[in-house]
């Protein structure tokens, strides 16, 4: 359960967040949409911690956010940028997430296979291409078994092949139970990965829908269209 | 029995006569148990020898000429109580003794040899232990100081005295001694013609060579090494002091060769390494500083405004933290021909001597001369970029003296 | 399992030895240092060369090493910051591992060297290793705490080079003027003081009083001396030093603690 009430965050001049307020139900998908710069990365920052919301609150399964870091032992983030300490090996960096997480088991090791990352794993981050990076990065997050994944643009950057391991891995999550909260320029994948949809605009919600529901309104088979009509209407 | 006594009187009897050069042995197998009888009994002209052995006595005169010798071996302990050996008698000799202790006096100047109103005497090859002060001449002429050695153990300047320490004498020669550890190691007050050849002075607390009101004296490839305050030379004329070495004599108050008051003299072909400052001149005038090598000190040369008509020329200049300071910014001194490592000119006509002038006080010298207090910025960046500015840019040495032919290459 | 922090420093540790730039920083100090005993000779003489490069070098590396490393550890902290860490610990584990590295490498340059050549006069080495493990802490602390204060990474950089210039150039021509302009005041005392406050100044006057060179400071030297065999003078000294290294590192922290990734 995720809980944000009437967050707000402004750098300097520029108001980002202007009183968000949204509640993400235990087992639920959900994607944030909007424009560049509607504030869809900091809204994400803001409940892992990274960024301080100037007012509001955020609450993580009952528990306010800030007190202690414990809450993200439940959490895999995916950044929209990954970045590593650019000379350590791809397997270092698996295992110091590991240590600092306090994982012994094997438990990268299904994931590793699923993206083809065997051959990669001794080669230091700063020879790895962008999609490798982004490969990694899903790694990082899933292999915890979080119950809360935090996914910022996940299948940017990655091939159609890795994508869709991404996503049949995502959707693995789900029916284990796990909650889904992402951002994505690729919008016909959202129909595959989340069953709402949020759309941000200048820091504001302009609306939550359930994918199904903007389907039926719209009458389009693509969720590009549909996405459109709703939007017209508001 | 009585006949043996007689012939032993009246063979002592025959000693005694005067005219006749006799040998007095003194020692367990000699004629006399004691120096002081054997001095008692001394006529001119005799030798007392003494044997191996210590001989526990003090206050010893000598009134009659004669030849003191001893044997290896030989010691005479005062047990550090009062002076050991007086010398009344112009032309007496004093050779091979170990003298010892004389005792520590805030009162009399306790001295292993004293000479006092004699002339032509020779002091030779005596070894000073631990004496308060070593050999001292008072009112003496035509003496000889040679190859002695003179150790002190001088902890504190209030509770030592000097090595070899001159009083109102004249034509003295001291060569070849070597002193150490004492207050001062060559101390002349009012001392004309004095030749100081070829000695060693070193650990010393104070001055390795110290004078004052010393005219027309010669100081001739002595060595003057870690002492306290280094050399001290002072109100003095016509001094020449050559091939002399001043070395490691460092110290927040240490002198190579400080001069003070010096006129008409000159000061050649000596080496300076190490000093904290190697030459100092105050007050001097009409004093040729020529041929000199000035290695590695703090300060190679300190040339006070009250010096005058001085010439340095022929000297070199390598390896100084500062090579010259001066509180004056016109110089009435002579610079010339000298050699200075720093020097960066060229030489087109090929003469030997740089095409352009050498300003010797650097613009920190000159500062720290006149502001003491900023000489904690020794080998600060600041500093260092200020001496490389003036390297680069010679205008900004401040133009205080002058060298206007500098030795390309080191003299000799 | 082990604790936190270890975890954080070796595999910093071990992104940092890879780099270029400690081959850079620790080989050219090495290869200095090494080149002075072999061609300069005794230790006295060596570290009169050395002194300005560490005064120098040491606290500019530290100070950009600080300022970039921050920018560049971003990579680092966002990964580490979506783990369950509290922001307290990460930031001890990320400058941690930034510093170590930079705090070692030059007593381990010139260390390595000195004991190849047995330099002796390891009370020198021992005060060159000391202060510029204090120089690189107090540059890196610092470096930081602009990088945190300053986004813009260009004027951080600035700000740091304002910083070393102040320390290194500036703050001594301060005591030049002082000297000068001062010299009817008994100032000896006031300048003891500056220098103590001055961590550059601090190392470099330590540094000398263990040379001959001390001779050369005449009266000041005298009573810096006495100074800095005092107690109070020991206390001074370590108190202001005390403060250097924690005020940055302070302000560095309350940066870090507030800052949003």
């Amino acid at each position: 359960m995720i809980e944000l009430t009437n967050v707000t965050k402004r750098f300097g001049a520029t108001e980002v967040l202007r009183g968000i307020s949204l509640s993400i139900a235990p087992g639920s998908a959900l994607a944030i949409l909007g424009p560049n710069a509607s504030g869809k990365t900091t809204l994400l920052k803001c409940m892992l911690g990274l960024t301080r919301p100037d007012s509001g609150e955020i609450r993580i399964n009952g528990t306010p956010i800030g007190a202690s870091a414990e809450y993200r032992r439940w959490i895999g983030y995916m950044p929209q940028h990954p970045h590593f300490p650019e000379n350590l090996r791809a397997a270092e960096v698996i295992e110091l997430v590991k240590q600092i997480r306090g994982l012994s088991a094997p438990v990268e090791a299904p994931y590793i296979e699923q993206f083809r990352l065997t051959s990669e794993l001794h080669k230091p981050i700063r020879a790895l291409s962008g999609g490798t990076r982004q490969k990694l990065s899903a790694v990082l997050a899933l292999m915890s078994s979080p119950t809360i994944l935090i996914l910022d643009e996940p299948t940017a950057g990655l091939d159609p092949l890795a994508a869709h391991t991404l996503k049949t891995e995502l959707q693995h999550c789900r029916q284990r139970g796990c909650t889904l909260v992402l951002t994505t320029h690729v919008l016909n994948d959202i129909p595959e990965l989340v069953t709402e949809v949020v759309f941000l605009l200048e820091g504001r919600i302009v609306f939550r829908e359930s994918v199904p529901q903007l389907f039926a309104e719209s009458n389009s088979r693509h969720f590009s269209e549909a996405l459109v009509h709703r939007l017209q209407r508001s | 029995m009585e006949l043996r006594f007689l012939g032993i009187g009246l063979f002592l009897s025959v000693l005694s006569l005067p005219g006749w050069a006799r040998l007095l042995t003194v020692g367990t197998d000699g004629s006399f148990a004691t120096l002081r009888e054997a001095l008692a009994r001394a006529h001119p002209g005799d030798t007392v020898r003494l044997q191996p052995g210590i001989y526990r006595e003090r206050e010893l005169e000598i009134q009659v000429p004669l030849l003191l010798e001893g044997l290896p071996g030989a010691v005479l302990d005062a047990e550090g109580t009062g002076e050991i050996l007086r010398i009344h008698a112009s032309g007496t000799t004093v050779r091979g003794l170990i003298l010892r202790r004389s005792g520590i006096s805030f009162l009399r100047d306790n001295a292993a040899i004293r000479v006092e109103n004699a002339t032509d005497c020779r002091i030779e090859r005596n070894q000073v232990q631990e004496c308060f002060f070593g050999i001292y001449l008072a009112n003496a002429a035509r003496c000889t100081v040679t190859s002695n050695s003179i150790l002190g153990n001088a902890r504190r300047e209030a509770t030592s005295g000097n090595g070899i320490h001159l009083w109102h004498c004249r034509d003295i020669l001291i060569r070849a001694n070597s002193i150490a550890r004492h207050r001062d190691g060559i101390y002349f007050e009012f001392v004309r013609h004095a030749t100081v050849d070829s000695n060693h002075s070193e650990h010393n607390l104070r001055y390795g060579l110290h004078f004052m009101f010393s005219d027309s004296c010669l100081y001739r490839a002595n060595l003057f090494r870690h002492n306290g305050a280094g050399v001290a030379v002072m109100y003095s004329r016509t001094i020449l002091m050559e091939q002399n070495h001043f070395e490691h004599n460092w110290g927040a108050a240490s002198f190579g060769l400080l001069l003070k008051d010096i006129a008409r003299s000159r000061i050649r072909r000596n080496v300076f390494l190490s000093n904290t400052v190697a030459l100092y001149m105050e007050g001097c005038s009409a004093t040729l500083v020529d041929s000199n090598r000035f290695l590695s000190n703090g300060w190679a040369l300190r040339l006070l405004a009250s010096s005058v008509d001085n010439t340095l020329t022929a000297n070199s200049f390598v390896a100084n933290t500062i090579d010259v300071a001066t509180n004056s910014t016109t110089s009435a001194n002579t610079f010339r021909h000298n050699y200075w490592s720093r020097y960066r000119g060229y030489d087109l006509d090929r003469n030997g001597h740089g095409d352009v002038p050498f300003y010797p006080v650097s613009a920190f010298a000159l500062v720290s001369e006149r502001y003491p207090a900023v000489l904690v910025l020794l080998r600060s960046f600041l500093v260092e970029l200020w001496d490389l500015a003036e390297r680069v840019f010679p205008v900004l040495t401040p133009k205080a003296l002058v060298d206007p032919a500098p030795l390309m290459e080191p003299p000799g | 399992m082990r604790g936190t922090l270890w975890v954080l420093w070796e595999f910093q540790l071990r992104n940092a030895l890879r780099s270029r730039w400690v081959l850079l920083y620790g080989g050219g100090l090495l290869l200095l240092t090494a080149l002075l005993f072999r061609f300069g000779g005794t230790a006295e003489q060596v570290v009169v060369s050395l002194l300005n490069v560490v005064l120098l070098l040491v606290p500019l590396v530290a100070l950009l090493y600080g300022v970039l490393g921050i920018s560049s550890a971003r990579e680092f902290l966002e990964l580490m910051l979506a783990q369950p860490l509290q922001r307290q610990e990460l930031f001890w584990g990320t400058f941690g591992g930034m510093a170590l590295p930079l705090l070692l490498l030059p007593p381990l340059s010139i260390g390595i060297p000195w004991l190849v050549f047995a330099g002796g006069r390891w009370e020198l080495l021992l005060t060159l290793s000391l202060g510029s493990m204090v120089l690189s802490l107090i540059g890196a602390a610092a470096g930081v705490a602009f990088a945190l204060r300053w986004e813009e990474r260009l004027y951080a950089i600035g700000v740091a080079f304002g910083f070393w210039f102040a320390l290194t150039i500036l703050y001594d021509g301060f005591i030049l003027w002082a000297g000068i302009a001062l010299r009817d005041y008994p100032i000896e005392h006031g300048l003891l003081l500056a220098l103590v406050l001055n961590p550059v100044d601090l190392v470099r006057v330590a540094t000398l009083l263990q040379l001959d060179a001390a001779a050369l400071l005449g009266y000041t030297g005298a009573a810096l001396e006495r100074f800095a065999g005092s107690t109070l003078g020991i206390l001074l000294a370590a108190g202001a030093l005390a403060l250097w290294c924690v005020l940055p590192l302070w302000l560095a922290l309350r940066g870090f603690l507030r800052k949003d990734f």
